[in-house]
């Protein structure tokens, strides 16, 4: 069994009266490549900063590296890196003063060259001050501050939030450069799908403070469905399959998303529902989160697609 | 034990003391506030209604009233006249004056200026606004503030050419001087002036003195009293010359006569071909010490015991070429307890004065040369029952209200500080230093033992039960609350709530309120309730 | 290493500040010393005093040359104690940069000791020298002939302390989670008494004692909040 890095135990956080995150139970096992995926406010980010000891848990708790959140030495930080949400940097600085400032907490383990070959290669000059920067420009400075440690562990909130598809390449190039480094795991928060589709290996969904999803990737796009049956007369009023997650009527057909059903449970239950023909639709990744997401009884906000029939 | 343990030892009772510090502050200040707003306008309706009161005299009333007001002066001769002064009616400025006798037969009438007698003047105490400089005064120039603390300084010369500045040193109780360059020049202390610290001595507690300059110069001298002596610094000719020791006591007044000698029309001048230079110093333990000039003596006198304990008894002296004098004024009424010592006391002691008809006596004695008392003549008036209701303070009625508010600590605290603390806190000697006057200030506004207020505080501690039951992490944290909070009234109550204010859920297994900072439910003992699984969740084990 | 550069980081970002300070308090501070040196060169405002007279002895109190300075001093460091709590308290939470600080290979308590040694070290140095320098163009013989009173020149210091208070309780404050309206305020309420009872004293001794009892309370909190994450 190999080495979990990240595990937390009935991670619990409340603001108030209002619960942020809800026992949440996560194992990261060391190599992996984790995407923390979830709506806004879903509660990635409170999630993320329990786990790396910034918050206090109302109860459960949290380990990283086999240390306790609330009591990360300095060593275990030093092994963990961190890009914070926006990548909030001290405006004041320039990118050298903070490859100074960072590379003074990891004097054994800053790879100079790295740093400087990241900051070539997204041709950053070094007197340039942070509040100058664009955000993209900003996320790359934050990419190379997080990388240049060489950490075992890293830790992503929300790393590609406004940036263009260009530099969105660019940082999941640097992100895959430190997966191909042995040994190496990483969590990392996105709304963008397709990036975790990407270079994710495992995927975490969380929804209103509670885990929903934990499992490989491959599980969680072979387990979300959305089959489409088409029926000559009225369509059934009850639907009784086994998965259903969520079911939808239009006229003669009835749209249906299935957690868990395999195919030939499918073909059974059309049959017997009297179907004239079936399909499954193709979804990526995005449309299946969306749908797995989405509460019950969902109405579309915008109806311009009937009406245009 | 980690240093964070260690650290919310000191930090949590930090945290309790500085909120409720902050909230007792500004409870007292909005109590404050309320009595002395609520007093002006209940004086407003007090001096209304004694107005009304007034024009309702009937003429034996105008008479006793008449009396009452009238200033009582002796001749020379010992006689005795009544001199009632009153505004002419339409002229604010112009004060007419009628002089009676003894059997109220009006001798004289007319501007109080022209009035034609003589009387007997008297020692009177340094007034310390416009002649005295206080110890309190001394404490208030050495206040920090964003100004800078000030110095007293005793220039030499006339502005333009000054020679010498002598500055007061409280630290070493000197005066150091300077010259026209700045140089240092001397340092002046009991033993006088010299150029040397070392010979210099300090003076001793400071407690008031009084500056006057002489008739032939405009170098002031200083009468400098300190907690058991007086020196008059005179700067001119450099010379300080021990005046009065007292070797047994405190000195606790002086009062003057003649002593400055300043000119004719300046304030406080007193002729000195009639009066001689008198110095009368009342030291604790009720003893008179009369020092004398022209020709100098000195006599102390120990007043009759059967003289003390009556309210208003002040005893005033006078040295003329004829003889010294003593006036006493008294009521036959006890003695008013310390308001501040026990305010209920002291209010039925008002309205017992305000109802009873009491008699008031003055009198004129001679002083033999061995001290005793010779009654040359008195007169005696009866100043009536006050009518209608008894006149409280103005600010009672506000005060017992606000002071239900007040924490029940100040009363249990005081009691144990017991009664030689409040004395020093209310020692003359110790006003103007903050502590005591904030020791002063709490004590105005302490509930007294009221019913009432313990009634709020039992109010409060239930609701405190009430509100912290569920939220409780620790049995002795939640005691300690409740306890709290009845003993600081409004203030703990209010810390109670800025500490406190953790959320509360409903507990899933047993249905009733439970706090969030613990993790089990502190009736039932379930956990935090965790969410359902739902049914189509993609949760695989790694 | 690790305490050095935060306290690097912490003074270059009070430095701005400091600069500020500095030059308000030695204009305003040397403007109002000038003026007043020019206007009472060889003895401050003495009355005259007429022969046969009582003379009131509110007459005979002086304040030192230096009360305007005294003025600007305090306001100045009151002003700089407050910009610097907001500057390394507020404006992280707003800026979102507390993430980035807190995540790094020392722990909270050389974070915390970096800023506030920081906040002493910029009060120190940008008002003490200045100070020292208007205390001694003071006592110069040509500038005011008598000397000025030394207290005076331990009271200046007492009033760099006071900004160091203002410090903390806006720190205080800033560390705080309640709302503006309940008990946000508190730090700086607590930091307005000791500021008002220390500057209330007589003696030197007893607001000495004030602020450092008023200080630890403050940092008591300070300490204990940053260090359990309670904010």
């Amino acid at each position: 069994m190999s080495e979990i890095v990240l595990e937390t135990e009935a991670l619990t956080k409340y603001y108030g009266s209002t619960l942020a995150v809800d026992h949440f139970d996560l194992k990261i096992p060391r190599g992996c490549i984790c995407g923390f995926v979830g709506r806004n406010g879903a509660g990635k980010t409170t999630a993320i900063k329990l786990m790396l000891g910034l918050l206090n848990p109302t109860a459960g708790s949290s380990r990283l590296l086999g240390c306790d959140s609330s009591a990360l030495t300095p060593a275990i930080r030093q092994r963990i890196g961190y890009v914070t949400e926006g990548h909030r940097l001290f405006r004041w600085m320039t990118i050298g003063g903070l490859e100074k400032f960072q590379r003074s907490f990891f004097p054994k383990q800053w790879d100079d060259k790295f740093f400087a070959d990241m900051i070539e290669y997204f041709d950053l000059p070094k007197k340039k001050k942070i509040k100058h920067l664009s955000n993209g420009q900003r996320a790359q400075v934050s990419l190379a501050l997080a990388l240049a440690p060489n950490p075992e562990l890293l830790i992503m909130d929300d790393p590609t939030l406004g940036l263009d598809a260009a530099i969105r390449r660019q940082f999941l190039e640097g992100m895959i450069e430190l997966i191909m480094r042995q040994g190496r795991t990483v969590l990392f928060s996105s709304h963008i799908l397709g990036d975790v589709e990407r270079v994710s290996d495992r995927i975490v969904v969380i929804d209103r403070g509670v885990l929903r999803a934990n499992c490989s990737l491959e599980q969680f796009q072979k387990a979300i469905k959305k089959v489409i049956l088409s029926f000559a007369d009225s369509v059934p009023d009850e639907v009784n399959i086994d998965g259903l997650l969520h079911c939808k009527r239009i006229e003669k057909q009835l749209e249906l998303t299935l957690v868990g059903t395999d195919d030939e449970k499918i073909s059974e239950w059309a049959k017997s529902a009297g179907a004239e023909n079936y399909h499954i639709v193709k979804m990526n990744l995005e449309d299946q989160f969306i749908e797995f997401t989405a509460p019950a009884n969902h109405r579309r906000l915008f109806q311009w697609e009937e009406s245009q029939k | 034990m980690k240093i964070q343990d260690y650290l919310r030892h000191v930090s949590t009772p930090a945290k309790v003391f500085a909120t409720v510090l902050i909230l007792l502050i500004a409870l007292a200040v909005v109590q404050i506030f309320i009595i002395e707003v609520h007093g002006i306008f209940a004086y407003a309706g007090i001096r209304s209604a004694a107005r009304e009161q007034k024009k309702q005299l009937s003429g034996p009333e105008e008479r006793t009233e008449r009396i009452q007001r009238s200033a009582k002066e002796f001749l020379l001769d010992g006689s005795i006249h009544l001199i009632h002064t009153a505004r002419e009616p339409g002229d604010s400025r112009s004060q007419v004056a009628h002089i009676y006798d003894v059997n109220d037969n009006l001798l004289w009438e007319g501007p109080t200026e022209d009035q034609p007698y003589e009387y007997l003047s008297w020692a009177e105490q340094i007034h310390r606004f416009q002649e005295g400089f206080t110890l309190r005064k001394m404490k208030q120039i050495q206040m920090i503030t964003p100004e800078f603390s000030q110095t007293l300084e005793i220039p030499v010369g006339p502005r333009q050419q000054i020679r010498q500045v002598w500055r007061y040193s409280p630290a070493s109780d000197l005066f150091v001087g300077y010259g026209s360059n700045g140089e240092k020049i001397g340092y002046a202390g009991s033993t006088g002036f010299t150029d040397s610290k070392s010979k210099a001595k300090p003076f001793g507690e400071f407690r008031v003195f009084t500056a006057w300059c002489p008739p032939d110069s405009s170098v002031l001298t200083l009468l400098w009293q300190t907690r058991r002596r007086i020196y008059q610094i005179n700067f001119e000719k450099q010379h300080v010359e021990p005046i009065f020791e007292s070797t047994d006591a405190d000195i606790k007044t002086i009062n003057l006569h003649a002593w400055r000698d300043v000119k004719p029309g300046e304030q406080k001048h007193v002729d000195r071909q009639k009066y001689r230079p008198l110095l009368h110093c009342v030291t604790e333990g009720g003893k008179h010490h009369l020092l004398m000039r022209n020709p100098g003596r000195q006599l102390t006198i120990t007043i009759p015991k059967e003289w003390q304990g009556w309210a208003m008894n002040p005893c005033r002296f006078t040295a003329t070429k004829q003889g010294i004098f003593l006036r006493r004024y008294w009521i036959e009424f006890r003695e008013a307890p310390d308001y501040l010592q026990d305010r209920e006391l002291h209010a039925q002691w008002l309205s017992d004065y305000q109802s009873k008809d009491k008699k008031h006596h003055v009198a004129l004695y001679r002083l033999g040369t061995d001290g005793s008392l010779d009654l040359l003549t008195g007169y005696t008036w009866i100043v009536p029952a006050r009518p209608g209701p008894v006149v409280k303070d103005h600010r009672t009625t506000a005060l017992r209200y606000v002071t239900r508010f007040s924490p029940p600590l100040y009363d249990a605290v005081g009691r144990l500080l017991g009664r030689g603390f409040w004395s020093r806190v209310y020692d003359p000697q110790n006003r103007g230093d903050f502590f005591c006057e904030l020791a002063a200030m709490t004590r105005g506004i302490r509930p007294g033992g009221s019913v009432l207020n313990w009634v709020l505080n039992a109010a409060m501690m239930g609701f405190v039960f009430w509100h912290g039951w569920p939220r409780r992490t620790s049995g002795a944290g939640f005691a300690f609350w409740v306890v709290f909070v009845g003993a600081f009234n409004l203030a703990g109550l209010l810390t109670y709530l800025a500490l406190n204010h953790t959320a509360v859920i409903k507990c899933p297994a047993c249905g009733k309120r439970r706090g969030l900072a613990q993790v089990d439910c502190v009736r039932c003992q379930a956990e935090l309730p965790a969410p359902e699984r739902g049914k189509l969740d993609l949760i695989f084990s790694t | 290493m690790r305490f050095s550069t935060l306290l690097r980081k912490e003074l270059r970002e009070c430095l701005p500040w400091m600069l500020l300070a500095a030059l308000v308090f030695l204009a305003f501070g040397g403007f109002f010393l000038r003026a007043l040196a020019y206007d009472q060169r060889h003895y401050r405002y003495y009355p005259n005093f007429s022969a046969g007279t009582l003379v009131e002895p509110g007459q005979l109190t002086q304040h030192t040359p230096l009360l305007l300075t005294g003025s600007c001093l305090f306001c100045s460091s009151l002003g700089l104690g407050l910009i610097l709590g907001v500057r390394h308290f507020w404006i992280p939470h707003f800026t979102r940069t507390w993430p980035f600080l807190l995540h790094r290979s020392a722990g909270r308590k050389t974070i915390l000791a970096g800023k506030l040694t920081a906040a002493s070290i910029a009060l120190a140095l940008s008002l003490g020298p200045v100070w020292i320098a208007l205390y001694r163009y003071a006592c110069q013989p040509e500038v005011f002939t008598v000397p000025q009173n030394f207290r005076v020149f331990i009271e200046g210091w007492i009033f760099i302390m006071l900004g160091f208070v203002a410090y903390l309780g806006t720190t205080l404050s800033g560390l705080s989670t309640a709302k503006w309206y309940s008990t946000k305020i508190f730090g700086l309420a607590l930091a307005a008494i000791v500021i008002i009872a220390a500057i209330l004293q007589w003696r030197l001794v007893s607001a000495f004692v004030t602020i450092v009892i008023g200080a630890l309370l403050l940092l008591s909190q300070i300490v204990d909040t940053f260090l359990n994450r309670e904010f």
